[in-house]
Protein backbone atom coordinates (compact mmCIF):
# COMPACT_ATOMS: atom_id res chain seq x y z
CA UNK A 1 0.00 0.00 0.00
CA UNK A 2 2.54 2.44 1.01
CA UNK A 3 4.23 1.46 -2.47
CA UNK A 4 0.88 2.68 -4.11
CA UNK A 5 0.80 5.63 -2.67
CA UNK A 6 4.65 6.47 -3.64
CA UNK A 7 3.40 5.56 -7.55
CA UNK A 8 0.02 7.47 -7.12
CA UNK A 9 1.97 10.26 -5.76
CA UNK A 10 4.89 10.47 -8.00
CA UNK A 11 2.80 9.71 -11.52
CA UNK A 12 0.78 12.67 -10.65
CA UNK A 13 4.30 14.78 -10.41
CA UNK A 14 5.55 13.38 -13.62
CA UNK A 15 2.16 13.67 -15.62
CA UNK A 16 2.61 17.43 -16.24
CA UNK A 17 6.39 17.12 -17.29
CA UNK A 18 4.78 14.82 -19.76
CA UNK A 19 2.49 16.83 -21.42
CA UNK A 20 4.86 18.70 -23.91
CA UNK A 21 4.08 19.51 -27.30
CA UNK A 22 1.19 18.36 -28.71
CA UNK A 23 -0.11 18.95 -31.73
CA UNK A 24 -4.24 19.12 -32.21
CA UNK A 25 -5.90 15.95 -33.06
CA UNK A 26 -9.19 17.19 -33.58
CA UNK A 27 -9.08 16.43 -37.60
CA UNK A 28 -9.97 12.47 -37.18
CA UNK A 29 -13.16 13.85 -35.67
CA UNK A 30 -14.38 16.29 -37.54
CA UNK A 31 -13.66 14.71 -41.00
CA UNK A 32 -14.66 10.99 -39.44
CA UNK A 33 -18.30 11.33 -40.27
CA UNK A 34 -20.32 9.24 -41.96
CA UNK A 35 -19.92 9.80 -46.18
CA UNK A 36 -23.17 8.78 -46.79
CA UNK A 37 -24.55 11.65 -44.59
CA UNK A 38 -24.18 15.27 -45.40
CA UNK A 39 -24.51 16.12 -41.57
CA UNK A 40 -24.37 20.38 -41.88
CA UNK A 41 -25.11 20.96 -37.89
CA UNK A 42 -22.12 17.90 -37.14
CA UNK A 43 -19.69 19.67 -39.37
CA UNK A 44 -19.66 23.49 -39.95
CA UNK A 45 -18.65 24.71 -43.28
CA UNK A 46 -15.09 25.75 -43.54
CA UNK A 47 -15.03 29.40 -43.09
CA UNK A 48 -12.17 31.82 -43.48
CA UNK A 49 -12.17 32.72 -39.77
CA UNK A 50 -12.05 29.11 -39.01
CA UNK A 51 -9.31 28.13 -41.00
CA UNK A 52 -7.32 30.65 -40.02
CA UNK A 53 -7.93 29.74 -36.29
CA UNK A 54 -6.78 26.66 -37.24
CA UNK A 55 -4.07 27.43 -38.48
CA UNK A 56 -2.84 29.48 -35.68
CA UNK A 57 -3.34 27.14 -33.34
CA UNK A 58 -1.10 24.46 -35.10
CA UNK A 59 1.41 26.56 -35.70
CA UNK A 60 1.18 28.01 -32.35
CA UNK A 61 1.80 24.52 -31.30
CA UNK A 62 5.47 24.89 -32.66
CA UNK A 63 8.40 25.73 -29.86
CA UNK A 64 10.17 27.06 -32.48
CA UNK A 65 7.51 29.13 -33.94
CA UNK A 66 8.25 33.01 -32.71
CA UNK A 67 5.31 34.21 -31.67
CA UNK A 68 6.22 37.51 -29.90
CA UNK A 69 5.07 39.71 -33.23
CA UNK A 70 1.78 37.30 -32.94
CA UNK A 71 0.51 35.42 -36.06
CA UNK A 72 -1.03 37.15 -38.61
CA UNK A 73 -2.07 36.12 -42.33
CA UNK A 74 0.92 38.04 -42.77
CA UNK A 75 3.23 36.85 -41.24
CA UNK A 76 6.13 34.55 -43.24
CA UNK A 77 6.69 31.33 -42.36
CA UNK A 78 10.38 32.07 -43.34
CA UNK A 79 11.12 35.59 -42.08
CA UNK A 80 8.62 36.27 -39.55
CA UNK A 81 7.63 33.04 -37.54
CA UNK A 82 11.80 31.87 -38.01
CA UNK A 83 10.86 28.34 -39.50
CA UNK A 84 13.41 26.81 -41.90
CA UNK A 85 12.24 24.97 -45.19
CA UNK A 86 12.07 21.35 -43.11
CA UNK A 87 9.78 23.22 -40.48
CA UNK A 88 8.15 24.30 -43.39
CA UNK A 89 7.88 20.42 -45.01
CA UNK A 90 6.49 20.02 -41.60
CA UNK A 91 3.92 22.58 -41.11
CA UNK A 92 2.22 21.65 -44.96
CA UNK A 93 2.43 17.91 -43.87
CA UNK A 94 0.42 18.67 -40.73
CA UNK A 95 -1.93 20.98 -42.45
CA UNK A 96 -2.34 18.61 -44.87
CA UNK A 97 -3.43 16.25 -42.10
CA UNK A 98 -5.66 18.66 -39.99
CA UNK A 99 -7.50 19.88 -43.13
CA UNK A 100 -7.76 16.41 -44.97
CA UNK A 101 -6.02 17.75 -48.18
CA UNK A 102 -3.02 16.64 -50.02
CA UNK A 103 -0.56 19.91 -50.95
CA UNK A 104 2.22 18.91 -53.47
CA UNK A 105 5.96 20.72 -52.87
CA UNK A 106 5.77 22.77 -55.87
CA UNK A 107 2.53 24.00 -54.73
CA UNK A 108 3.38 24.32 -51.07
CA UNK A 109 6.37 26.49 -52.33
CA UNK A 110 4.44 29.44 -53.18
CA UNK A 111 2.46 28.92 -49.67
CA UNK A 112 4.98 32.39 -48.16
CA UNK A 113 2.94 33.45 -45.40
CA UNK A 114 -0.49 32.34 -43.31
CA UNK A 115 -2.71 34.60 -45.63
CA UNK A 116 -1.32 32.81 -49.24
CA UNK A 117 -1.99 29.62 -47.18
CA UNK A 118 -5.55 30.24 -45.72
CA UNK A 119 -6.24 31.26 -49.17
CA UNK A 120 -4.88 27.65 -50.41
CA UNK A 121 -6.47 25.67 -48.03
CA UNK A 122 -10.43 27.65 -49.36
CA UNK A 123 -9.66 26.56 -52.92
CA UNK A 124 -9.37 23.26 -52.23
CA UNK A 125 -13.19 21.43 -52.48
CA UNK A 126 -12.10 18.51 -49.81
CA UNK A 127 -11.21 20.80 -47.03
CA UNK A 128 -12.66 20.20 -44.25
CA UNK B 1 35.01 15.10 -76.50
CA UNK B 2 32.55 15.98 -73.88
CA UNK B 3 32.68 19.20 -72.33
CA UNK B 4 30.81 20.98 -69.57
CA UNK B 5 30.95 24.27 -67.96
CA UNK B 6 29.49 25.41 -64.59
CA UNK B 7 26.03 26.82 -64.26
CA UNK B 8 24.64 26.43 -60.87
CA UNK B 9 26.17 25.74 -57.06
CA UNK B 10 24.17 24.56 -54.24
CA UNK B 11 24.98 23.43 -50.66
CA UNK B 12 22.68 22.74 -47.41
CA UNK B 13 23.55 21.48 -44.17
CA UNK B 14 21.23 19.78 -41.45
CA UNK B 15 21.35 17.89 -38.11
CA UNK B 16 20.70 14.74 -38.33
CA UNK B 17 18.57 15.29 -34.88
CA UNK B 18 15.89 16.68 -37.59
CA UNK B 19 14.69 13.61 -38.87
CA UNK B 20 15.64 11.89 -35.86
CA UNK B 21 12.63 14.25 -34.06
CA UNK B 22 10.37 13.69 -37.58
CA UNK B 23 10.25 9.89 -37.47
CA UNK B 24 9.64 9.20 -34.41
CA UNK B 25 6.28 11.64 -34.82
CA UNK B 26 4.75 8.03 -35.62
CA UNK B 27 1.45 7.23 -36.85
CA UNK B 28 1.29 7.95 -40.79
CA UNK B 29 3.81 10.65 -40.53
CA UNK B 30 6.81 8.56 -41.26
CA UNK B 31 4.93 6.84 -44.12
CA UNK B 32 3.84 10.45 -45.05
CA UNK B 33 7.37 12.25 -44.78
CA UNK B 34 9.36 9.73 -46.39
CA UNK B 35 7.07 9.57 -49.45
CA UNK B 36 7.41 13.05 -50.07
CA UNK B 37 11.01 13.62 -49.58
CA UNK B 38 12.38 10.20 -51.22
CA UNK B 39 12.41 9.09 -54.80
CA UNK B 40 10.37 5.64 -55.32
CA UNK B 41 13.80 3.78 -55.69
CA UNK B 42 15.53 6.08 -52.62
CA UNK B 43 12.07 4.49 -51.05
CA UNK B 44 12.95 0.79 -51.54
CA UNK B 45 16.22 1.15 -49.74
CA UNK B 46 14.60 3.27 -47.18
CA UNK B 47 12.38 0.76 -46.36
CA UNK B 48 15.00 -1.35 -45.98
CA UNK B 49 17.32 0.20 -43.37
CA UNK B 50 17.10 0.59 -39.71
CA UNK B 51 18.09 2.57 -36.98
CA UNK B 52 20.95 5.40 -37.61
CA UNK B 53 21.00 4.24 -40.99
CA UNK B 54 17.50 5.11 -42.14
CA UNK B 55 17.62 8.36 -40.43
CA UNK B 56 20.95 9.21 -41.86
CA UNK B 57 19.42 7.91 -45.02
CA UNK B 58 16.55 10.08 -45.52
CA UNK B 59 18.94 13.36 -43.96
CA UNK B 60 21.20 12.98 -46.67
CA UNK B 61 18.99 12.88 -49.27
CA UNK B 62 17.27 16.03 -47.80
CA UNK B 63 20.34 17.57 -47.86
CA UNK B 64 21.42 16.80 -51.60
CA UNK B 65 18.01 17.67 -53.28
CA UNK B 66 17.81 21.36 -51.23
CA UNK B 67 21.24 21.76 -52.95
CA UNK B 68 20.19 20.59 -55.53
CA UNK B 69 17.30 23.04 -55.55
CA UNK B 70 19.56 25.85 -55.23
CA UNK B 71 21.14 25.01 -58.58
CA UNK B 72 18.08 25.26 -60.45
CA UNK B 73 16.56 28.34 -62.62
CA UNK B 74 13.35 29.53 -60.68
CA UNK B 75 11.00 27.96 -63.70
CA UNK B 76 12.57 24.97 -62.55
CA UNK B 77 12.46 25.53 -58.79
CA UNK B 78 8.51 25.89 -59.31
CA UNK B 79 8.03 22.61 -60.86
CA UNK B 80 10.22 20.79 -57.83
CA UNK B 81 9.06 18.08 -56.23
CA UNK B 82 11.38 16.38 -54.15
CA UNK B 83 10.48 13.04 -54.78
CA UNK B 84 11.13 13.07 -58.49
CA UNK B 85 14.58 13.14 -57.84
CA UNK B 86 17.35 10.02 -56.56
CA UNK B 87 20.49 10.32 -55.59
CA UNK B 88 22.42 7.26 -57.85
CA UNK B 89 26.62 6.85 -58.76
CA UNK B 90 28.08 6.78 -62.01
CA UNK B 91 30.57 4.61 -63.56
CA UNK B 92 33.58 5.74 -61.53
CA UNK B 93 31.65 5.40 -58.44
CA UNK B 94 30.90 9.29 -58.22
CA UNK B 95 27.57 10.17 -56.37
CA UNK B 96 25.45 12.47 -58.76
CA UNK B 97 21.48 13.68 -58.79
CA UNK B 98 18.95 13.09 -61.32
CA UNK B 99 15.26 13.46 -62.56
CA UNK B 100 14.07 11.39 -65.28
CA UNK B 101 11.56 14.19 -66.04
CA UNK B 102 14.32 16.75 -66.75
CA UNK B 103 15.07 17.14 -70.34
CA UNK B 104 18.31 19.53 -70.61
CA UNK B 105 21.73 18.42 -71.09
CA UNK B 106 23.36 18.87 -67.89
CA UNK B 107 24.83 17.22 -65.03
CA UNK B 108 24.74 17.68 -61.22
CA UNK B 109 27.37 16.58 -59.34
CA UNK B 110 27.06 15.48 -55.93
CA UNK B 111 29.23 15.53 -52.85
CA UNK B 112 28.12 14.53 -49.23
CA UNK B 113 30.40 14.87 -46.11
CA UNK B 114 29.53 13.82 -42.75
CA UNK B 115 30.81 15.31 -39.11
CA UNK B 116 29.20 13.78 -35.80
CA UNK B 117 25.44 14.40 -36.10
CA UNK B 118 26.06 17.23 -39.35
CA UNK B 119 25.86 16.09 -43.32
CA UNK B 120 26.37 18.77 -45.61
CA UNK B 121 25.85 18.34 -49.23
CA UNK B 122 26.86 20.50 -52.06
CA UNK B 123 25.73 20.05 -55.96
CA UNK B 124 27.65 21.67 -58.88
CA UNK B 125 25.05 21.95 -61.90
CA UNK B 126 27.09 21.63 -65.32
CA UNK B 127 25.59 22.35 -68.92
CA UNK B 128 27.16 19.61 -71.03
CA UNK B 129 28.17 19.77 -75.09
CA UNK B 130 28.60 17.01 -76.57
CA UNK B 131 31.86 16.14 -79.90
CA UNK B 132 32.93 19.56 -79.26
Amino acid sequence: MFRNTIKSFTSNIIRPSLITRQLPLRTVQRCSGPVFVRSYAGFPSLTRDLAKERIIELLEGYDKVSTKNGITEDSSFINDLGLDSLDVVEVVMELEHEFNIQIPDNEADGLKTVGQTIDYILSQPDAC
Amino acid sequence: MKLSYTIGIGIDIINITRFERLLEKGGTFTNRLSKRILHPNELLKFNKLNGKRKIEFITGSWASKEALFKTLDIEDQKQFNFNQWYRSYNNHGKPFIWNDAYFKNEEFHLSLSHDSSFIIATVLRQKIYNNV
